[in-house]
């Protein structure tokens, strides 16, 4: 398993291929996080308000 | 208008690190055992309370505490990484094994413990919140960066933080708090010592080698032996008691009585071993050679023990198997 590198400034090499898409993947997982969390704040959020929540001392 | 463009070079991130790490490698941070136990506890905490939340913010709930030990486990992951590497049940994880920087688990741990609490305020309501920011905060600096590494009653203190999870999501649904919640919690936080010691009876070595204080290396495995003893002899009455106070049912106190049985059973032999006397087997969680025998079948017992109590709470709730006790207090 390769393992993390390019982590001193000095000793710095361009990325491989397969580092590359790994990096392509992982921006994908986080886009994907960021659009599930907001979804999931919306959901809460609508269902908070469908039971008057606010009018409640949390 | 100007229009500015920018262009990122690979060189512009000279110092970040690249690695080919997946998203399975940064679910291995987050300890995703310990978040099935803790998602388990807290399913029953939901379902034993008497108010009941809707199924989706139930989820979500659930979603948030996991998400929150997930995020303590990856602080702890950060922390303790020079440990993992030295011992053998740990060497593996993404830091040690060199599949995650260091830097990258910290990122995720504090990330995700700010997005969890700030989604369990939004679901479930601020006490909720405030006892999951405890308990993140609480594993993270009192248990991974002081206790574990200075006082051999590490886990015992420690143990609260993977306690809290039942009065978390308790706490979730709005009903008061009262004696029921903390009784789960103090079940899996005396459940814990006499889980811990078992596994460490036979893992002495390796704590020993990487400098963490543990009691069978502190006071020797017969005084851990005999903590054990007296742990479980709290705990197996303390297992019973929600069915004396109804949160459990009959199936529950069936559970409770004959497991807790069992387990005060396999402590005996454990107590009468010679456990932890001799060198440890080879490294593999559940291998343990002749006399450490009876303390592998501990731990692998006291998992089966407490999944045994709480998937009876949760079953008896979520099915409605709900038979209270005729004389519950």
């Amino acid at each position: 398993m390769p393992e993390v590198r390019n982590d001193e400034v000095e000793a710095w090499e361009p990325p491989t291929e397969a580092e590359r898409a790994a990096r392509r993947r992982r921006n994908v997982a986080i886009a994907l996080s960021i659009a599930g969390f907001m979804l999931i704040v919306f959901l809460v959020t609508v269902l908070r308000l469908g039971e008057y929540s606010l009018a409640r001392p949390f | 208008m100007a229009v500015i463009e920018t262009t990122l070079r690979d060189e512009d991130a000279r110092g970040a690190g690249i690695g080919t790490s997946g998203w399975r490698d940064y679910l291995d941070l987050m300890k995703p055992r310990v978040m099935s136990l803790v998602v388990f506890t807290g399913v029953a905490g939901l379902v034993a309370s008497p108010v009941e939340l809707h199924p989706l913010l139930a989820a979500i709930v659930i979603l948030a505490i996991a998400a929150g030990a997930g995020a303590a486990g990856a602080l702890n992951m950060w922390f303790d990484a020079d440990i993992d590497a030295g011992m053998r049940r740990t060497r593996t994880r993404p830091i040690p094994a060199g599949r995650v920087a260091r830097s990258e688990a910290l990122s995720l741990g504090l990330i995700v413990s700010a997005l969890s609490v700030i989604l369990l305020l939004l679901a479930g309501g601020i006490l909720a919140a405030v006892l999951l920011a405890f308990t993140i905060v609480f594993y993270a600096l009192i248990y991974t960066m002081w206790l574990k590494r200075s006082n051999d009653q590490n886990i015992v203190i420690g143990g609260l933080a993977g306690a809290l999870p039942p009065a978390i999501a308790w706490a979730a649904t709005g009903a008061p708090m009262t004696l029921e919640p903390w009784v789960l919690v103090a079940i899996i936080f005396v459940w814990t010592p006499p889980h811990f010691w078992a596994l460490c009876l036979y893992q002495a070595t390796d704590y020993a080698r990487v400098g963490v204080p543990m009691l069978p290396n502190t006071a020797g495995p017969g005084a851990a032996r005999q903590q054990i003893l007296l742990y479980s002899l709290a705990l197996v009455p303390l297992g019973v008691t929600p069915a004396l106070l109804g949160t459990g049912g009959v199936a529950y106190a069936a559970v409770s009585v004959l497991g807790g049985a069992l387990f005060l059973l396999l402590v005996v032999r454990v107590w009468r071993s010679r456990a932890g006397d001799v060198p440890d087997g080879d490294g593999s969680i559940y291998d343990a050679a002749g006399a450490a025998r009876p303390a592998r079948d501990l731990f692998a017992y006291s998992i089966l023990y407490l999944a045994l109590l709480f998937a009876a709470l949760i079953a008896e709730h979520a099915f409605g198997l709900h038979v209270p006790l005729g004389w519950s207090v």
